[in-house]
């Protein structure tokens, strides 16, 4: 089973949470663009672990997940805070700096 | 066709249907649900690459927990569809096609590598060789992670609080 | 590569029919505890003592109407019972049901679906996906019962899932391993002659703080009595799944029961000893494995013996239940078959075990309200689910 066929779906992946990112206007759909994006880069990093036989990868993912984990929660409060203020999830609505 | 491009085709068909879903469904709880599923199958990838501890960790921590502080939040701010507009005549016509045409030529290059798989599973004892190495050479970003978690429960916490004097409002109408 | 695929069809099968009988009739012996409990005597008309409860409910689930409330998401209100019930059904294909291998068109298989090295890890990755079920079967409903209870309930379950999965690690951290079939294993040998090395027991030390966080978070993690506020009828009508009629709720209540199961066969393997017999298997105790056929004899007897005092029909139902229970200790005391009936037979003694102190308690103790829940689980027993780590593995490193 050739690795570069798990490269080509993580590209895949990556390439599609970006669209997300750039298309979507509901704030909430944009942060779950950037989640996908970061499990497109767990899928690169497992797949290079297996390749070369090092279990640093897995270790990596770990941390990547970790991370996820505590932006999700800090970037949900925040989402709360500014649905509170603004009344609206669109980002075009939230974009004067003053409210 | 052997049973791994098999089952590896069926699954990596499954991830991008729901990677697709999650850009083109209108309402949160439907983009939310197809992530869960993209990440459930992705823990099936990893554990056709031998890493079943990240898969199962995939599944309790990030499928298990992390989307439903999300699917908690869409609930609470009652997050309706989002309004259609209609794309622009270049964006529908031009842009779409393109943007696929992007994505195919991204996938055919990156999978013409020739990267093959080397023969040493380090499958027996794998979560023995895992915890070595995060205890013994990353112990320091390890401790690290745990300052970072208690930071970020105590941000949300601070932030999501309502402050004194500001009356809670009620709100009645779906927030889009 | 083919006969493979078809042993393991067959297995899972087999299993597939046990666990949804078991959890038909697990309802039964709730039913039936609860009334003696309170001094009644339970279903007692549909079939001989109500043996045949299970199947009219059954029927009346799958008679119903089925209603579908206005201005519900439809896909989410379907799809949210089907996963808590398949969920709650997967988890038992991790876990092992004895030690021995048997043989099915010639291939040798353990009696267990799969054993995976990470078979721990997997049980509990399906329980924290299943707090899905309940979150989008309230939010879908389109009813503010629906809502609350559905938050509530899931918030609930996250958070007995952070003790639940704490409470087990002393256990992985005494067995050096993930996989279920080792960690009964390891447990093993009797200290003293006597005492069985199970978890509950074990010599460096002790498990008990964790069976007890791990049994409490577990009642909490199923939505059960005393932790059942977001779905109990005094309460808030019924919670999440008051919108759902019919075969919908049956799935719910499937599910309920189907991952009370499971649940007890984490107990029984991981605290206590899970398919080992409680008695040494010295060469002058060997009579201990006679012991299933005997339990099948003297229940055999005793459903002949009360089969006289029914009338009508259930005179000649009672009688030939027993007469094949009867034929079935013979069975179990033939030379062929008393080793490999050995395992099942505690395990299955131990489940029941695990289960009736289950159904006591949901109907022995008040309800928690749901601060009190919430408080109880954050301050009280994840600090304890964290001591019991620290102290066993203080225990384990000095036994080095």
């Amino acid at each position: 089973m050739p690795i570069s066929y798990y490269l080509a779906l993580s590209a895949v992946l990556f390439g599609l949470g970006a669209i997300g990112f750039v298309v979507r206007r509901n704030i909430i759909t944009i942060f779950m663009s950037i989640e996908l994006m970061l499990n497109a880069v767990n899928l690169a990093f497992i797949a290079f672990a297996r390749a070369w036989g090092q279990l640093q990868g897995q270790v990596f993912v770990f941390f990547v997940i970790v991370v996820a984990a505590a932006e999700a929660a800090v970037g949900l409060a925040i989402v709360i805070v500014i649905s509170r203020n603004r009344h609206s999830l669109n980002v075009e609505r939230i974009n004067l700096l003053k409210l | 066709m052997t049973p791994d491009m098999a089952v590896f085709l069926v699954l990596a068909a499954v991830t991008v249907a729901g990677a697709v879903n999650v850009i083109v469904l209108r309402h949160p709880i439907h983009s939310a649900i197809s992530l869960i599923v993209v990440m459930v199958s992705l823990a099936g990838l990893f554990l056709t690459l031998e890493a079943e501890f990240v898969a199962a960790l995939q599944i309790i921590v990030y499928a298990g927990a992390i989307m439903v502080l999300f699917v908690f939040v869409i609930m609470l701010l009652n997050a309706g569809e989002e309004e259609r507009t209609n794309m622009s005549r270049m964006a529908r016509y031009v842009g779409v096609p393109l943007g696929i045409v992007l994505l195919g030529e991204l996938a055919y290059q990156v999978g013409a590598a020739t990267l093959s798989m080397t023969a040493q599973p380090a499958a027996e004892g794998a979560i023995h060789g895992l915890s070595m190495l995060l205890f013994q050479d990353f112990v320091f970003p390890f401790e690290l992670t745990s300052i970072l978690i208690l930071i970020a429960i105590l941000g949300a916490l601070v932030l999501a609080q309502r402050r004194e004097g500001v009356p809670a409002k009620r709100e009645q109408q779906k927030v889009s | 590569m083919g006969a493979i695929l078809l042993v393991s069809l067959i297995k899972v099968a087999v299993l597939m029919f046990f666990v949804l009988t078991a959890v038909a009739y697990l309802v039964w012996f709730e039913r039936k505890l609860a009334a003696h409990l309170q001094g009644r005597w339970g279903p007692y008309r549909v079939g001989p003592h109500g043996l045949l409860q299970p199947l009219a409910d059954g029927a009346k689930f799958l008679l119903k109407e089925d209603v579908t409330p206005a201005g519900v998401d439809r896909f989410v209100y379907y799809i949210a019972p089907l996963v808590t019930m398949t969920l709650a059904i997967s988890g038992i294909a991790m876990v092992p049901f004895g030690p021995a291998e048997i043989r099915i068109f010639g291939v040798t298989t353990p009696l267990v679906i799969a054993n995976i090295n990470v078979g721990l890890l997997a049980i509990f990755a399906i329980t924290s996906v299943g707090v899905y079920g309940v979150a989008l079967a309230g939010w879908s409903s389109n009813s503010k019962y629906s809502l609350l209870g559905g938050l509530r309930s899931s918030a609930q379950m996250v958070s007995y899932e952070l003790s639940l999965t704490l409470s087990v690690v002393g256990v992985m951290l005494l067995a050096g391993s993930f996989n279920m079939s080792e960690l009964i294993t390891r447990q093993g040998g009797f200290s003293w002659g006597f005492l069985p090395q199970w978890n509950l027991f074990s010599p460096p030390f002790p498990q008990v703080l964790g069976f007890v966080c791990y049994f409490i978070s577990a009642i909490a993690e199923t939505n059960r009595a005393p932790f059942d506020l977001a779905e109990a009828e005094s309460e808030i009508v019924a919670g999440y799944h008051t919108e759902y009629s019919s075969f919908k709720f049956a799935m719910f209540f499937l599910g309920e029961y189907a991952s009370m199961i499971t649940v007890a066969c984490l107990a029984t393997i991981l605290f206590l000893g899970g398919w080992l017999s409680p008695f040494p298997q010295t060469a002058n105790l060997y009579w201990t494995h006679y012991i299933p056929a005997a339990v099948l004899a003297i229940g055999g007897m005793a459903l002949i013996v009360d089969g006289v005092y029914h009338k009508g029909l259930a005179r000649v139902q009672l009688p030939v239940l027993g007469l094949v229970l009867f034929a079935l200790s013979f069975l179990c005391a033939r030379p062929g078959f008393i080793e490999g009936i050995q395992g099942p037979f505690w395990f299955l003694g131990k489940i029941l075990v695990v289960l009736f102190v289950y159904v006591w308690v949901r109907w022995t103790l008040p309800r928690f309200r749901y601060d009190q829940l919430m408080r109880f689980g954050w301050k009280f027993l994840f600090p304890l689910a964290l001591l019991n780590v620290v102290l066993t593995s203080l225990a384990v490193v000095m036994r080095k």
